[in-house]
């Protein structure tokens, strides 16, 4: 270790006084960083499970580094402003990836990173108390929001964000609207739904899981059973109730592609690839994402143009659904 | 529920468990001294090492990190005047002037004690009371919230001991400064001046030890005598400290009761529960200790078991609801799930061995850390045998790195730098410092419970009197106040003529 | 009554034969800091459009009243350095000799030389040199033994950092690691 610090001390003295050392032949010569948009949690512990496969598979270790910050924006232009020499990934989740750009918040849009490999996706639902006898199903949940106009609470987590554009949208479709309290922890809110002072909030599977003594679904947001049975087999998809909000497949989900800075030399981004492929189709990390309810998707950067462009149509007819809501409740 | 005890034995019998509960309280040991680093890093940082393990070994590994790295701040802020972690801040109070007392090792025996003890207070009442805590828990709401901060920074005006106003505006300091960044319920960006920099607001962990570890380093350089090499005595590993402990024990239950208490709310913390049992022990000294704010050993006993037992405290609701309570009991979370646990009551119902193991290996690793803690003891006291001209540099570039280490980001240097050199202006000043740190974390609760209320309500901020607990604790600290602001001339008047009517 | 005559460890409030500038210039410090809230609230957040509306949009509800408490708390304190009260804490009541305080200030630009220096020289390099130039600044004698702990301790927490902890320390130029 030693030895190898002096050889490249040696070396840097003789060969570049000044200039970067970006050599792809020795790519990874040392530790990587990824940059993660929020705070920790288990988002974070799954990010760590992947880039701690790659780590092994290019061995070298990937450092996953929290740098929460305007809505997940703040890491997108860290990575940004970084050296393009693959020595710092990113955690691209949607919001910043794709709304935050279409909110005119960002200088970036998806096309100003080179992909990686696609990591997972998380299916959002519309979660009631098992008790609330007001919320039978979905029906008479929308039923009593018509009656009730603006009187009943929820939360998406923040504001802004995907789940709040997707209940927004399902709501602004239906007619209804609700107020949105934000919570920067959405574990508060799930224990203020617990504790009968939110009428309904959004939810993922593992949280849905730990809470089923208290909450049901009235509705998941996706197409697929397989997807809706992340829940329970109870769970309703949009199709099972016949709705279409203009967002199908991935686009109302929560969602995660491994990002690079578009300079990125094409060799590093090769070797990047195969790491993260073979890191991927490891059984015991397939396991652990699927046991935290984070579901592997397994699209290759071939695909981003094909699957994230689409996303961004259907997520830009959408995202004004936020604004409609804001006005009614105005009103 | 004690076969859920009894069945995690099995799992918990084997090296690997044993040797990660060992090798973990090292590490937060280690990463809680450090200036910089603490528990979350620790568990952050380790986190990865653990999926190769066996799922009790792993838990036993990041959990034996949180419990020791929680009280490992304790020692930097006796030693060095620098609370190693936030939730250290309130030790600093009390255990810096018992090492000027020359009872650094009295009061390190003390911190580890107390933690330990009320550690394995806090892990029963986890196991055997989780989910009735975690019912109480979700009937506190913003309302609630919002009344419990307002207790919190009540707590500035006992903990300030130089001066209630200078105590209050650092405090309100603090809160400011919890804001620059991004408003979590608008988005909209405050204070940042459109930088990408501050848009995340500045790390808690660079502004604390900026506060605290720069401005230290600014007066001891000014001080001077830097070849003096102090007069320290020598250390003997005992026992003793149970003992010393032991003699607080009504503080040191008071202080585990509100470690539990306050670590059960998510969101709340163990800085809190540190800060405020110190406020309520100060209030009922022990006859034959030190004045408080002069090397109390009440002081340390009340603040080390606080922020241990919020420890157990902080796993209730991660355990029973799947709702962490802080970033540290967050990631833990994520590592459950992904050795296959799904937390939720019916996780303490239909136990399993992993379960058990779990819960024996979180009682374990508080033991572990009283004995690894009082091993260690003497190489922590020998830091005081350090030349200045060597301690001083070394322990500034452990700042530094430790803050680095955080977000690897020379801007967070930047910060720590400007707030070394505003933490000395404010001490040169008799501005405490303490009450920054109650305000950074409180501020935050403070706001958004606030404004969450306002939207919840139909009319305003009387929703809170709406609320039967909100307004008990409101209608407490209101009496706590007026009592605070009373002369102490006129208290003792009401008090004799309350006596002589009693009698 | 002067500052230095007060008893080391005397935290009561004293009425004092002046008040100290810095006193007068902490206090101005936080009027200062109380305005700068309400110009940011005035300014950036009215023209973001977040300086009003329901509690989620008023992201100015909440700093608005905390200056004015700090405004407040401000007049409280003027009126006690009119009255020539001061509570001076407990630590810092000796004078410092001139001498140490050029070198608390010539360890400060040493601090700020080496945050400059990080990420153009990278970790190893900046952390010597700091390291050298801050033993040398406390009287570290002889040069040589103050460079060797500098080197060794430089290593050491190189060593601890970046192989057990995994952290990316700062590269520089020269993309040194161990």
């Amino acid at each position: 270790m030693f030895t190898r610090f002096l050889k490249t001390a040696a070396v840097a003295a003789l060969l570049s006084p000044l200039g970067g050392l970006v050599h792809a032949d020795d790519y990874p010569s040392r530790n990587i960083e990824m940059m993660f948009p929020w705070g920790p949690g288990s988002a974070f512990a799954m990010a760590q499970i992947i880039t701690n496969a790659m780590g092994e598979e290019l061995d070298t270790n990937i450092t996953v580094v929290s740098t929460p910050g305007a809505a997940g924006v703040k890491s997108f232009n860290t990575v940004q402003d970084d050296d393009a020499d693959g020595y710092t990934l990113l955690d691209g989740w949607v919001a910043p990836l794709i709304l935050q750009p279409l909110a005119g918040n960002t200088e970036f849009t998806y096309q100003d990173f080179t992909p990686l490999w696609s990591a997972t996706r998380v299916p959002f639902a519309i979660v009631v108390r098992k008790d609330d006898e007001r919320f039978p199903d979905y029906a008479t949940f929308i039923e009593y929001l018509k009656e009730n106009p603006g009187k009943a609470r929820y939360s998406s987590g923040s504001i802004g964000n995907i789940p709040h554009m997707v209940i927004a949208k399902l709501l602004q479709t239906e007619g209804v609207y609700a107020r949105n309290i934000p919570y920067p922890q959405d574990g508060d809110a799930f224990k203020d739904l617990r504790g009968g002072l939110l009428d309904f909030s959004f939810n993922d599977p593992i949280t849905f899981q730990s809470n089923k003594d208290a909450f049901k679904t009235l509705v998941a947001f996706t197409n697929e059973d397989d997807v809706a049975a992340a829940y329970d087999d109870e769970t309703q998809t949009l199709d099972d109730l016949g709705l279409d909000i203009g967002l199908t497949g991935l686009a109302p989900s929560g969602w995660n592609w491994f990002l690079v800075h578009k300079d990125t030399p094409d060799d590093i981004v090769a070797t990047l690839n195969t790491a993260m492929e073979a890191a991927l189709l490891r059984p015991d990390v397939q396991e652990k994402l699927k046991a935290a309810g984070f579901l592997p998707t397994m699209y290759s950067p071939d695909q981003y143009e094909e699957i994230v462009g689409p996303i961004g149509d259907q997520i830009a007819a959408a995202k004004d659904a936020i604004a409609w809501e804001a006005e009614q409740l105005k009103k | 529920m004690f076969d859920i005890l009894l069945s995690g034995l099995d799992s918990f019998q084997s090296w690997q468990v044993i040797g990660g509960v060992l090798f973990g309280t090292v590490v937060g040991m280690i990463v809680g001294v450090l200036p910089g680093l603490g528990p979350l890093i620790g568990i952050i940082l380790m986190l990865p090492l653990t999926f190769h393990m066996e799922p009790v070994a792993g838990m036993g590994l990041l959990i034996s990190i949180f419990v020791a790295g929680s009280c490992g701040g304790a020692i930097s802020a006796i030693v060095l005047r620098i609370p190693g972690t936030p939730l250290a801040a309130a030790t600093l109070l009390d255990g810096y002037p018992m090492a000027r007392n020359g009872r650094a090792a009295d009061a390190i025996g003390l911190a580890i004690a107390a933690s330990s003890i009320s550690g394995v207070l806090g892990g029963i009442v986890m196991i055997f009371g989780a989910p009735l805590l975690a019912s109480v828990a979700t009937n506190f709401g913003p309302p609630e919230y919002f009344a419990l901060a307002i207790t919190g920074l009540l707590s500035i005006s006992v903990v300030s001991d130089e001066s209630t106003v200078k105590g209050l505006m650092t405090g309100a300091l603090g809160v400011l400064l919890a804001m620059i960044g991004s408003d979590p319920l608008s988005n909209a960006a405050r204070f940042t001046f459109g930088t990408n920099a501050l848009s995340g607001g500045i790390h808690i962990v660079a502004i604390i030890v900026g506060l605290f570890a720069l401005s230290e380093a600014a007066f001891q350089i000014i001080e001077g005598g830097y070849r003096k090499k102090p007069d320290v005595q020598p250390v003997r590993i005992s026992l003793r400290s149970i003992k010393m402990t032991l003699r607080h024990w009504r503080n040191l239950l008071r202080s585990s009761a509100i470690g539990v208490f306050f670590g059960a709310l998510p969101g709340a913390s163990g800085i809190i529960a540190s800060f405020t049992a110190y406020a309520i022990a100060r209030g009922r000294p022990l006859a034959g200790d030190a004045e408080f704010g002069k090397g109390a050993e009440g002081g340390v006993v009340a603040t080390e078991s606080a922020n241990n037992a919020a420890c157990g405290g902080a796993m209730i609701p991660t355990l029973a609801l799947a709702i962490p309570g802080d970033a540290a009991t967050a990631v833990l979370l994520g590592a459950l799930l992904l050795l296959g646990l799904v937390p939720g009551p019916q996780m303490f119902a239909l136990s399993g061995d992993a379960v058990g193991g779990i819960f024996l290996a979180f009682l374990v690793s508080n033991v572990v850390l009283f004995f690894v803690g009082i091993l260690m003891t003497p190489l922590f006291v020998a830091v005081l045998k350090l030349r200045k001209q060597y301690l001083v540099p070394t322990v500034l570039l452990l700042s530094i790195v430790g803050v680095y280490s955080v977000q690897s980001r020379v801007d967070d240097l930047w910060a720590m730098l400007v707030f070394g050199m505003l933490g000395f202006g404010l001490r040169r000043y008799g501005y405490p410092l303490a009450p920054i740190v109650i305000g950074l974390i409180l501020g935050p609760i403070a706001e958004g419970s606030f404004r969450r209320t306002l939207l919840f309500s139909d009319d305003g901020a009387w929703f809170i009197l709406e609320r039967p607990i909100a307004t008990t604790i409101l209608a407490i600290d209101l009496i706590v106040l007026i009592f605070a602001l009373t002369p102490k001339k006129t208290r003792q008047q009401i008090f004799g003529w309350m006596m002589s009517r009693s009698s | 009554m002067s500052d230095s005559e007060l008893r080391k460890d005397d935290t009561t409030a004293t009425t004092v034969a002046r008040v100290a500038a810095g006193e007068w210039i902490a206090l101005g410090a936080f009027v200062a800091l109380a305005l700068f809230v309400h110009q940011q609230i005035l300014g950036p957040l009215t023209d973001a459009g977040y300086a009003d509306g329901d509690a989620v949009n008023n992201a100015a509800l909440f700093p608005r009243l905390i200056a004015n408490l700090i405004l407040g708390l401000c007049a409280i304190q003027f009126v006690q350095l009119l009255r020539r009260r001061v509570q001076l804490s407990a630590e810092f009541m000796y004078d410092a000799p001139r001498e140490n305080a050029l070198r608390c200030l010539v360890g400060f630009g040493i601090l700020v030389g080496y945050l400059l220096g990080l990420p153009v020289l990278g970790f190893y390099p900046a952390t010597v040199l700091f390291l050298l130039a801050m033993f040398l600044t406390l009287k570290t004698r002889p040069v040589w033994i103050a460079a060797l702990v500098a080197v060794l301790l430089t290593l050491a927490i190189g060593f601890v950092f970046e192989e057990l902890l995994r952290v990316v320390l700062p590269l520089g130029r020269f993309g040194l690691t161990l």
